[in-house]
């Protein structure tokens, strides 16, 4: 129970009071401001950093909270097991530059974008020099040709921590107004998924950490595997395991009896809030009239979902995106260390052990000869850390020697969500009613929830209640497309709920499938952006 | 003579450790207060005591204790915010305000600890003088305890 600090005093006063009982402690006594009051401002701090350590008190008062707190006592109760609290994590991204003129430019590390719909602010971290002939020893960029445009690529990070400033390929951004400015600007844009952050931890999420710490962090049980993924990966979210008695569980089955042998599981893993991009070089080879083909090996990207663009990476060639015709996954195990058993190309779907053949369209001009090989920076979305987990649960360290634990991405369902909300004033609008934020709310949700559990609109009402609205006009329509292991993809929608249906030979189950929402999605092509978190006002 | 009445007899009462020293209750003239430490240890009661507390709290700026924003007054830092060596009314206005809440919290605490000795309780206060100077100012007060005792008393302050 803590006091205040004229508690304190008091206490200081009635003990000098009672063992010296001649000494003045009326207020103005010398006794009473230089002695009493200052050791009652020492003695307050302490008293009440010791009552409040009391461990029931701080974590029962932390766990029974409705919102959440931060309290620097629990930070004290953690520091016990070796644990701290994560203070958060910034997005970063790349922002693809289109200015309108070929020449040299340099940006300062002032400079910030503004995505002005959601209102979410990143800034240039130093000082970048393009050019079109960069010095790359220097660490110039390069200045690339499309058509009649120019771009670059700027990296850049989030102002504030948190989940809802990972923003999708494709989202518009400005300059902001009163910052730094780039000559010749025309528009930019996020140029692939921005990376997972994180928020502060909550009093809540960090005892559980610390609880974690204590319990197994062996690969012999999910909450084993949970605890111990939690630990080395800040980003990491969630998994599912299926089992010998799961019917999600194919790759044991692959036998004449069609019997499941045991000792094998598959752990599907969420690494990340939303998915994230990743880009490399790639050689590509002209095997026909304007027809490329790419082959992306397993070494590329562990578990990557699907390829989003193509672009030139010489001198000699130009152009933007490409369109891709035709993925064929495929896959390859290593040639050193323990692999896993992989029957087909649907097994391996979203492991390390995943290949894939490209083809794309591509007018090159000139027109090169059939047989002509190039480099192109291919980027695809994909969840960090798949290969690396694998190899974890693998190592001749850490395996278990009677398993065969398959670890994958969890397929992704990209939903969709159109809401119309009623205003409860009229003369709200966007702005007034902070839609800005109710967006970043829902893309916290959706992205948050839980293997094993649905899209609940009841859910997404209460979070639109949480602003000044007068109701959410129902029904609420929900779709998501969900991406199979055999390279389809699958439409669901709903009004009430959005359920991840099961069907097996698509590898798909609410035990191997996480729902994913981005703010925008750009895959539509030219300048169309789709609105993932659509919102009308009436 | 700075302090009237010095006949009494101190004992059984309650000390506090003196860190004026003054007002020297045998001077003739009203002698300067002002905070030393590092002499030899003395105790004091009585008026003396009285005057001490009330300059100790007339001369605390408020918000300089941890915990107690409320204690003290604004007197020296108003002062120490500038004053021009002839704006004597001024002077004058700065030195109520701040007396106010001096003698308040003195007489508050006497009401609700009314076994205090007579001569320890605060009757009242009065500027009798004050003289400016470029850069410092000297106020010349009297104070009068409820058993009728006064001490007079010179605060030279900077300004």
């Amino acid at each position: 129970m803590s006091e205040l600090i004229q508690d304190t005093a008091n206490r200081i006063t009635k003990f000098i009071s009672e063992n010296y009982s001649n000494a003045d402690t009326a207020p103005g006594s010398v006794i009473s401001e230089l002695v009493v009051k200052l050791a009652a401002s020492v003695q307050n701090e302490q008293y009440n950093t010791i009552a409040t350590l009391s461990q029931s008190s701080a974590i029962s008062q932390a766990l029974a909270s409705t919102t959440d707190t931060y309290s620097p006592i629990v930070d004290l109760i953690a520091s016990n097991y070796n644990t701290e609290r994560n203070k958060g994590t910034y997005s970063t991204g790349n922002i693809q530059v289109y200015v309108s003129y070929f020449g040299n430019y340099a940006v300062p590390n002032t400079l910030s974008f503004i995505q002005p719909t959601l209102g979410l602010t990143y800034n240039v971290t130093e000082l970048f020099r393009i050019s079109p002939t960069p010095n790359t020893a220097l660490g110039e960029l390069q200045l690339y040709t499309e058509g009649e445009k120019y771009y670059f690529i700027l990296p850049v990070v989030a102002t504030e921590v948190g989940y809802n400033s990972q923003v999708s390929s494709g989202t518009t951004f400005s300059l902001t107004e009163t910052g730094a400015t780039i000559t010749n600007f025309v528009s930019a844009q996020a140029y692939g998924n921005f990376t997972s952050a994180l928020p502060e931890q909550t009093d809540k999420q960090l005892i559980s950490r610390f609880k974690n710490t204590l319990g197994s962090t062996r690969f012999e049980s999910p909450a084993g595997i949970q605890n111990r993924l939690s630990n080395i990966y800040p980003t990491f979210q969630t998994l599912s395991v299926c089992g010998a008695n799961n019917i999600e569980m194919t790759r044991s089955k692959n036998n004449a009896m069609g019997i499941s042998t045991f000792g094998m599981a598959d752990v599907y893993v969420r690494n990340c809030v939303g998915a994230e991009t990743y880009s490399a070089t790639v050689v590509g080879k002209k095997t026909a009239d304007k027809t490329w083909v790419l082959n992306l090996d397993n070494s590329y990207c562990a578990g990557f979902y699907r390829v989003f663009s193509i672009i030139p990476d010489s001198a000699q060639l130009t152009g933007g995106t490409f369109p891709i015709t035709d993925v064929t996954y495929g896959y390859r195990t290593f040639e050193s260390g323990i692999n896993n058993v992989i029957n087909s190309y649907r097994d391996a779907r979203f492991t390390k052990y995943q290949t894939a053949k490209v083809t794309f369209t591509y007018d090159e001009s000139p027109t090169l000869p059939i047989g002509t090989t190039a480099n192109f920076v291919v980027s695809t979305y994909y969840q960090p850390h798949i290969g690396d987990i694998q190899d974890l649960v693998t190592s001749s360290a850490e395996r278990l020697a009677c398993a065969d634990y398959l670890v994958k991405a969890a397929l992704p369902c990209f939903v969709v969500l159109d809401l119309t909300l009623a205003k409860a004033n009229p003369n709200d609008n966007y702005t007034s009613l902070n839609i800005n934020q109710l967006k970043q709310d829902l893309f916290t949700y959706i992205n948050t929830i839980p293997f094993g559990e649905t899209v609940h609109a009841s859910k997404i009402v209460t979070i639109c209640h949480n602003y000044n609205i007068s109701r959410v006009e129902l029904p609420i329509n929900m779709t998501g497309n969900i991406l199979c292991n055999d390279g389809t993809s699958l439409t669901i929608k709903g009004n009430d709920y959005l359920e991840i249906p099961t069907n097996i030979p698509l590898g798909v189950s609410p035990k191997t499938t996480q729902f994913f929402i981005n703010y925008y999605d750009t895959s539509v092509g030219g300048t169309n952006v789709v609105d993932n978190i659509g919102v009308t006002l009436i | 003579m700075a302090i009237s009445g010095i006949s009494t007899s101190y004992s059984g009462r309650t000390v506090d450790v003196s860190i004026l020293r003054t007002p020297n209750p045998k001077a003739i003239t009203p002698t300067a207060v002002a905070p030393v430490f590092g002499n030899p240890s003395q105790l004091c009661a009585g008026t003396q005591k009285l005057v001490q507390r009330y300059t100790i709290i007339l001369l605390s700026n408020t918000n300089s204790q941890p915990g107690y924003p409320d204690f003290g007054t604004a007197f020296l830092k108003t002062l120490n915010q500038g004053l021009s060596p002839v704006d004597a009314i001024g002077a004058r206005q700065i030195f109520s305000l701040a007396d106010y809440n001096a003698v308040n919290v003195i007489q508050r605490y006497q009401i609700t600890n009314p076994t205090i000795p007579l001569d320890e309780q605060l009757e009242s206060t009065e500027l009798l003088d004050l003289t400016l100077y470029a850069g410092s100012i000297s106020f010349s007060v009297k104070l009068t305890t409820l058993a009728g005792d006064a001490a007079n008393f010179l605060l030279p302050l900077p300004i």
